[in-house]
């Protein structure tokens, strides 16, 4: 099956930047993303993450390289406005990307852009506001919402468009734990309805939540590996300014105090079994 | 804060509540016509009477309403009394030293307070009866006619909407930056008007930059889900007409009727 | 310097149809030299109680002494006591407007009306405080990294020399090394200097590092305070104004399910809970 994205060899800077001095915002990227897969993209502030996301979209145009969605290059212009409403995005800030004055009307935003029939759209809202769990909001001011309740109708509204790929631009950074819990909770729903998910974030633990995790650093692709397989190693993490979960971290330290426990683990529970059996050794 | 926010309006269900906004507009304008065309107290009368039922009847608290009106109670006032003193004519009613009172100005005085309270709550009534976004929509309707002369109506219209929608949260944010100098130490409160303007500056300056990044990310946001102007664009948003609206045309026909009878 | 907070309330659009009660009866002791952090799901409370407590927002009823300092319903004196508080809200680097970070960071101690030498002195000082290059000093703060500006922020409000300094989430946003900076420069300044510091958050893994006293907003009240042990060992409060307990807890009480006898339940910190296993795993091999 074809990859739902590909990135070849992409290179990117921003203008104005001095094209002498070299310094690029992205470096030599090459990635595939494929049909329903749950990936998520993590990296320090300035790791280029977002402006990766940004490329995906054709909202950037790559300088060197190609982006292509579904065979669609981004480069060829006619082409633009089908990929954007195959690849939806969710901005970091909540109030910044909320058009309307109510919930409906914000949803119905993207479907009027795309010149969606009036009669087909009542339906498409009402599905859209159910798959986020606002159900029954349509009337509220989104000013009254609260900031993972924005962030949700920021992903209804992309979701009536009833794109391919979701891509969560570090959509969960400002908002509080709970909410930051239900959005990731949403994408993982709308994952399971079979959308692709691109989640970016500088948080592992809601990187590991995906299938496969991206690390990027300065402008590159540092890592690029199933969740399994870097969750056990998530120490390395640290060298890219990210966090470690806490019990991967301990894991690591009672190994390097001599604990006889597996090198690896999958998670929590895991760790657990380890220490009790450890322990419990005489 | 709210109260800047929403304009003035009053959420309910009234009658008037539920009648098309663009019906709304078009009285309204009618209304306005109907109020300069009365120069009779009799016929100012009847206007006023059927202000203060319409009044009634969307349910506005009279204390909301006094409370939304009260700026132009003074405009109001200082009309009359500019009329009862300057106006000559007729019999003198009161004499003193340096002031005389006629008939002619107390006619005049209390004639024109009344068509200028009239006028001032008929318009409020519209705005305390229908919602930001619905008076936007009327408006956009109403202005259609205008895109044969290539004006950007749908622009337009888009524009006032963002506006409202981003209001309150500059609002917000104004407050928040004022707080936050003040707690540095600023002070907005003491000296003359210069002094004062130039206080405002550690206000201005984060306050313009928050709306210059809102509406670059804003646009982005819109950018990527697929706006690109009003071609080919559909519209979720529909005003409909109801029997109410054919209500509201019928009294306007009787006023006219009304209004000619007594001019 | 002490901060007592008692039957604090204010309203906020009294009288009206969007009267709104923001606090309802807030008890707090927040004793000098401490770092305390106020916790709280948004919309408990937490912003207007630090701003009353800054003197922005005056109390509806209640009162709130600082040091020798009272506000109440009544009073207005809040001028001397903003020149003890130094608060710094959420995004602080959306508030900076000067040319050049020094004059940004020159604006509070200008108002103070100091002179200048000691205004110079004091940015100096800030900038060095923040861990801001004195190189950037001339440069516009709007031409630096997200970051640093959130540091020229700061350091704006330390330039005043508070003696209690609030902060409404500092690190919000920016990504584990930058909240691990700022976090850190915070406690070097109350254990070093020591001033008083009140962090409000909602990240109890943040909190609990490096604050000593916690105190539970939810719904406008105040509902549980003191120490990290007397707070977290309320789970059940927690949980039903939708807290959870700091993810190391959470994980002592996984392994509790197992260990025989159980962890105790007051572990914060990793470091701690190395140190519990270790000391264990020595126990289990002496005999």
């Amino acid at each position: 099956m074809e990859p739902m994205i590909q990135v070849v060899d992409v290179w990117f800077r921003y203008q104005g930047e001095n094209e002498s001095s070299g310094k690029w915002a992205l470096k030599k990227i090459n990635l595939t993303f494929r049909t329903g897969e749950y990936v998520s993209i993590i990296g320090a502030n300035g790791s280029g993450k977002s402006t990766l996301a940004r490329l995906l979209n054709g909202l950037l145009l790559p300088v060197r390289g190609e982006v292509k969605v579904g065979g669609l290059s981004t480069a060829n212009e006619s082409d633009l406005w089908e990929i954007r409403r195959r690849v939806g995005m969710v901005f970091q800030n909540p109030d910044n990307q909320i058009v309307a004055t109510t919930v409906e009307d914000d949803v119905a935003f993207g479907l009027e852009n795309l010149g969606v029939p009036r009669s087909e759209m009542k339906d498409r809202i009402e599905r859209a506001l159910a798959a986020v769990g606002l159900s029954g909001m349509n009337a509220r001011e989104p000013h009254h919402l609260s900031g993972g309740q924005k962030q949700r109708l920021a992903l209804a509204g992309v979701l009536a468009m009833s794109p391919d790929v979701i891509v969560l631009d570090e959509a969960t950074s400002m908002l509080d734990p709970q909410g930051k819990n239900d959005v990731s909770q949403v994408a993982a729903e709308l994952h399971r309805m079979g959308k692709t998910i691109i989640h970016i974030t500088h948080s592992a633990r809601e990187a590991f939540r995906a299938e496969r995790v991206i690390v990027m650093n300065q402008g590159e692709v540092k890592l690029d590996l199933p969740s399994e397989v870097l969750y056990p190693k998530a120490v390395m993490l640290k060298q890219w300014g990210l966090a470690v979960p806490p019990e991967i971290e301990l894991h690591q330290r009672l190994l390097g105090k001599g604990w006889p426990l597996s090198p690896t683990i999958s998670g929590k529970e895991e760790l657990v079994e380890e220490i009790w059996r450890s322990l419990s050794e005489i | 804060m709210s109260q800047i926010v929403m304009g003035q309006y009053y959420p309910g269900d009234s009658l008037v509540h539920r009648m098309d906004p663009r019906a709304k507009w078009l009285f309204l304008m009618v209304f306005m016509i109907f109020v300069f065309w009365a120069n009779h107290l009799r016929s100012t009368a009847v206007l006023l009477f059927f202000t203060l039922v319409a009044a009634g009847m969307a349910r506005i608290p009279v204390s909301v309403f006094i409370r939304a009106i009260r700026p132009a109670l003074f405009i109001i006032l200082f009309t009359m009394i500019l009329h009862l003193l300057m106006t000559k004519g007729g019999e003198a009613l009161l004499r003193l030293p340096f002031i005389t009172i006629y008939q002619e100005g107390l006619r005049q005085a209390v004639f024109v307070s009344a068509r200028l309270f009239v006028l001032i709550s008929v318009a409020s009534l519209l705005t305390f009866t229908t919602s930001p976004i619905d008076l936007t929509d009327g408006i956009e309707w109403l202005l259609k006619p205008l895109q044969r002369f290539k004006i950007p109506v749908h622009e337009i219209a888009l524009m006032m909407s963002i506006a409202l929608r981003f209001i309150p949260l500059l609002w917000e944010e104004t407050e928040k930056i004022r707080k936050a100098q003040t707690a540095r130490g600023a002070d907005f409160d003491t000296g003359f008007f210069i002094k004062r303007l130039k206080s405002y500056i550690p206000v201005l300056i984060p306050l313009f930059l928050s709306a210059f990044r809102r509406a670059e990310e804003l646009a982005l946001a819109m950018e990527a889900r697929g706006y690109r102007g009003s071609e080919g664009r559909t519209k979720w948003r529909q005003l409909r007409f109801s029997s109410l609206d054919g209500w509201l045309l019928i009294v306007a026909v009787l006023l006219f009727f009304v209004l000619r009878f007594l001019e | 310097m002490e901060i007592v907070v008692r039957d604090l309330e204010v309203v906020y659009q009294s009288g009206t149809p969007w009267m709104k009660k923001a606090l309802d009866g807030v008890n707090l002791t927040v004793p000098g030299g401490s770092f305390t952090a106020i916790l709280g799901v948004t919309g408990s409370g937490k912003s207007t109680l630090i701003q009353a407590i800054a003197g922005l927002i005056r109390p509806t009823r209640g009162i709130i002494r600082i040091g020798s300092h009272l506000i109440d319903a009544n009073r207005k004196q809040t001028a001397d006591v903003r020149r003890l508080i130094g608060l710094v809200f959420q995004y602080p680097e959306h508030q900076l407007f000067a040319e050049t970070v020094a004059k940004d960071i020159a604006f509070g101690p200008t108002n103070l009306g100091l002179p200048q030498s000691e205004v110079d002195g004091r940015v100096k000082q800030a900038m060095e405080w923040v861990g801001l290059d004195s190189e950037l000093a001339d440069r516009s703060p709007f031409q630096l990294s997200g970051g640093q500006m959130r540091r020229v922020a700061i350091a704006g409000v330390l330039a005043i020399s508070p003696k209690i300094l609030i902060l409404d989430e500092p690190a919000a946003g920016l990504d584990p090394k930058g909240q691990e900076e700022i976090l850190s420069l915070l406690k070097r300044l109350n254990q070093d200097f020591g001033v008083t510091v009140i962090l409000v958050s909602h990240d109890m893994d943040q909190a609990v590092r490096y604050a000593d006293r916690f105190c539970v907003l939810a719904e406008g009240r105040s509902v549980l305070s003191g120490t990290a042990k007397a707070v977290f060992s309320r789970a059940d409060i927690l949980s039903s104004y939708h807290l959870e307990l700091p993810e190391i807890t959470r994980f002592v009480q996984l392994l509790n399910r197992k260990l025989d006898p159980p962890l105790p339940e007051d572990v914060f910190t990793l470091d701690e809970l190395e140190r519990l296993l270790e000391e264990r795993r020595k126990k289990r091999e002496l005999p």
